[in-house]
């Protein structure tokens, strides 16, 4: 940490030897009005503060008022009394203080003969408004999403939240890029362990940058528990967020991302939805198991497909095996090949789908609907019993969009050892599966609980949404699951 | 690691639950035929009687003293502890290959005549393996799925076969010779290998109540009698001299023309063999001390395939090691015999 100097000069020079005058550094120097002609320096990085709000409430200010025979450290003090209007003003000592302000849109005061510095909030760079999150759209509810600025996703959430409980902590992490984080809590519901832990996590954090809420994601889960299913929740929704956080989760915010990442994060997590809180329980309780039955198709159709097409056809209703025996006979490849094929021809489009311009979508819609799903059946190269097969899988997966990576992963696996060891295969995969997610954790706490380990409080909120008058009556709190650490 | 929590017993006993079910499922000409259900109904209960009483000695131990038969080795008889560890390693082996053989033969009979025995082995070992690696507490929450999905295999079998039920008077009558049914007890002695695992892993659970054993074999014996009603009433006189007589069963059970009905009979039996022998490789690593967990799994899951291997090549090895007599002997010795006689020593130091 390299303290700042008492001369100006050395500290400017400092500065443009650190950012290597770079072009978007500002520094501003001026000499104050004072009888000791005392010089001063404003440093600011350009597109990251606002110029209007810089030159008339700090630049205007400061050129005007007459210091006296005010010198040094004085000066500061008057300005932070009498110049300045700002509601933000930070005083700082060194000169990585001075980097990490500046490069977050503070402009930064210097005057000689002092080392101590204000930076003042002239925020003023560009950023999306608040807007609905794609990938969480809800029916009723809030139309309010995270967006990058953290100061945003903040207020977001204070308002509410609008509880002294609530607690935004700051941790800078990434050494290239220091972003910034908010650990956010409800300091009475919260479990100080599990926040110790977080924020152990977050300080071990060894990265260069952090762009994205991936990129802590590994940090954060433990580390002893490897499975392909994710200890970590994320949200782009602050009323999610709120929600979770009255359980005693805890959210971090990370600068530059609308993502916010929740722990700890369990399974049937997944399956509840904004809109289950929103709608009348019986119909929520009719998605949550919709919900659920997508997902097991997801997952098993194929592989099951794959292997009673291969090993056990008798297993077919009739009149569906004449059918499926009939189109599979047409068609050149075997039947695991041909799930395979299928499957991995969709996840092309998929990700075609997802980053072609949005000119191109039509054309790729047409190209995948009329060659893929009309030309290679009437050519007979694939069977529409397969298709058919590997297009209900693949819209089942998207009915729980955040398990997506694990559905894929998991389907390809079923498909892999149905194919070679028949539904036995499925079975025995299921099984390392299933004692694999129960032995995960998400920070100590068992991700498969409310179901392995049982608890039967938490029920009411896991097949079914039980109303609100019984959900009111206690709210469960995350440390309290049967085998948590806490 | 993850932190070892004692975790409640009755989740242990669930597990052994789905343990003993494997005996029923994987019945091969062990109840003798031409017996009447009621018969056999007796020999249920009397079998299952003396399963409870094999239970006492572990039950004793968890419930007063609140400990397990190898913490209780351990503490009373340190020089001899290796030695003992060692019979019952070589008895979880057993008990492993035991209804290992059976399921291996049941899967190439009735369901895949072309894998090989040896195949099937190997892999049903390797997932058990990975599962002993995670833990008796990680190996019991998975036992809460298992039983949900458990009860909607039972659903379907039973449900299945109710319209093939046919009541012919003869199996209402008490007939059955002296042979007839010390076989048949012995057969239903079989599920006190249940009461070793208890025995051993009990210090890993808490809050146990002696009721949870009672329920636990009165759930058993409920599972055994709806299966034998079923192949006594829905299979008749066919059921006689037929192997794997609940497989057929679960084969002619039929949901609105829906058959296929077998295939989760497979899943469970896989399902109980899994839990048998990943709690028996579980025993094992207990008895071997815990401080090396995939070295010691490791090691018995290959002396049980090697063993398999032995057993599907000589037929004589085979034959001792699916033979239930000295199976059940050697249940009532590592049951009830060996821990009654610590439990007595213990009790006696105690009092003194």
């Amino acid at each position: 940490m390299n303290d700042l100097n008492n001369s100006i000069k050395e500290n400017i020079l400092m500065l443009k030897e650190l950012f290597k005058e770079s072009a978007d550094l500002t520094i501003r120097e001026m000499n104050l009005i004072s009888s000791n002609s005392v010089s001063a320096a404003l440093i600011t990085i350009e597109g990251m503060c606002n110029k209007e709000v810089t030159a008339s409430s700090i630049l205007s200010p400061l050129t005007t008022y007459d210091f006296k025979n005010l010198q040094g450290e004085k000066v500061i003090d008057e300005i932070v009394l009498s110049v300045l209007a700002s509601g933000e003003i930070i005083e700082i000592n060194t000169l990585d203080e001075l980097i990490s302000f500046a490069t977050s849109g503070f402009a930064v005061i210097m005057v000689d003969g002092t080392t101590k510095t204000l930076a003042v909030g002239a925020q003023g760079y560009s950023y999306r408004s608040v807007s609905e999150p794609e990938s969480e759209v809800v029916q009723r509810g809030s139309r309010e999403g995270f967006t990058e600025p953290l100061r945003v996703n903040m207020s977001l959430i204070r308002r509410r939240i609008k509880s002294p409980d609530l607690v935004f902590e700051t941790i800078t992490t990434g050494k290239t890029s220091r972003t910034h984080l908010m650990i956010c809590y409800l300091q009475k519901s919260v479990s100080p362990k599990l926040l110790k832990k977080v924020r152990s996590r977050l300080e071990k954090c060894d990265l260069d940058t952090v762009f994205a809420s991936g990129y802590l994601s590994e940090y954060l889960e433990d580390e002893w528990s490897k499975s392909i299913f994710s200890g970590i929740g994320i949200s782009e929704r602050p009323d999610t967020v709120c929600g979770k956080l009255t359980e005693g989760r805890i959210a971090v915010l990370i600068d530059g991302t609308p993502a916010v990442i929740v722990v700890p994060h369990l399974f049937v997590e997944e399956f509840q939805g904004v809109d289950d809180y929103s709608n009348r329980p019986y119909y929520a309780a009719f998605i949550r198991i919709l919900k659920y039955i997508s997902f097991f198709v997801s997952v098993f159709l194929p592989g099951i497909y794959t292997a009673l097409a291969q090993f056990h056809p008798e297993y077919f209703p009739t009149w569906i095996l004449i059918k499926t025996s009939e189109s599979l006979a047409q068609t050149p490849l075997p039947v695991t090949l041909e799930v395979i094929l299928m499957a991995f021809i969709y996840e092309i489009m998929k990700e075609a789908g997802l980053r072609i311009p949005k000119s191109l979508g039509h054309a790729v819609s047409i190209v995948g609907a009329l060659v893929i799903g009309d030309s290679a059946v009437s050519a007979g190269i694939i069977s529409s019993s397969t298709l058919m097969v590997v297009a209900t899988a693949a819209i089942c997966s998207y009915v729980t969009s955040q398990l997506y990576p694990p559905i894929m992963i998991l389907r390809f696996i079923y498909i892999i050892v149905g194919g070679l060891l028949g539904l036995w295969g499925i079975l025995l995969t299921t099984i390392a599966v299933l004692v694999n997610m129960s032995a995960k954790t998400s920070l100590g706490i068992p991700y498969l609980s409310s179901l392995a380990p049982f608890s039967r409080n938490s029920m009411r909120d896991v097949f079914i949404r039980a109303p609100w008058k019984i959900l009111s009556k206690r709210t469960i709190k995350i440390q309290n699951f049967p085998e948590s650490e806490d | 690691m993850q932190i070892n929590f004692k975790f409640p017993s009755n989740r242990l006993l669930l597990s052994l639950f789905f343990c003993g079910s494997a005996v029923i499922l994987l019945q091969n000409y062990n109840i003798s035929d031409n017996t009447s259900f009621l018969f056999n109904l007796i020999c249920l209960v009397v079998g299952l009687v003396l399963c409870c009483i094999v239970f006492i000695p572990s039950m004793v131990l968890k419930r007063k003293y609140n400990l397990d038969f190898v913490m209780l080795t351990r503490r009373k008889t340190p020089r001899v502890y290796y030695l003992i560890m060692a019979f019952y390693s070589a008895y979880a082996v057993y008990t492993a290959e035991y209804f290992l053989l059976r399921y291996t033969d049941m899967f190439h009979d009735k369901y895949f005549s072309d894998a090989g025995v040896n195949v099937i082995a190997f892999i049903m070992i390797a997932i058990c393996f990975y599962g002993a690696c995670r833990g008796v507490n990680i190996i019991t929450r998975f036992g809460i799925i298992l039983s949900a999905f458990a009860l909607l295999c039972y659903i379907l079998i039973f449900s299945g076969g109710v319209q093939s039920l046919d009541f012919e008077l003869h199996h209402f009558d008490f007939s059955g010779s002296a042979i007839g049914f010390i076989s048949n007890t012995t057969f239903f002695l079989t599920p006190s290998f249940i009461a070793v695992i208890f025995a051993i892993l009990s210090g890993y659970s808490e809050n146990f109540k002696s009721r949870q054993i009672f329920v636990t074999l009165i759930s058993l014996a409920v599972e055994f009698a709806a299966f034998l009603f079923f192949v006594s009433f829905a299979l008749g006189a066919y059921a006689d001299s037929q192997s794997y007589q609940t497989f057929l069963m679960s084969k002619i059970s039929q949901i609105s023309g829906l058959s296929g009905i077998e295939s989760f009979y497979f899943a469970l039996t896989t399902l109980s063999v899994f839990m048998i022998i990943t709690l028996l490789l579980c025993c094992i690593n207990r008895e071997m001390g815990e401080s090396k967990t995939i070295l010691n799994v490791s090691v018995f899951s290959i002396v049980i395939f090697v063993l398999h291997i032995c057993a599907s090549y000589l037929n004589s090895v085979g034959e001792i090691l699916t033979n239930p007599m000295l199976f059940n002997l050697f249940n009532i010795f590592a049951a009830f015999i060996i821990p009654g006689i610590y439990l007595l020593v213990f009790r006696r130091s105690e009092n003194a």
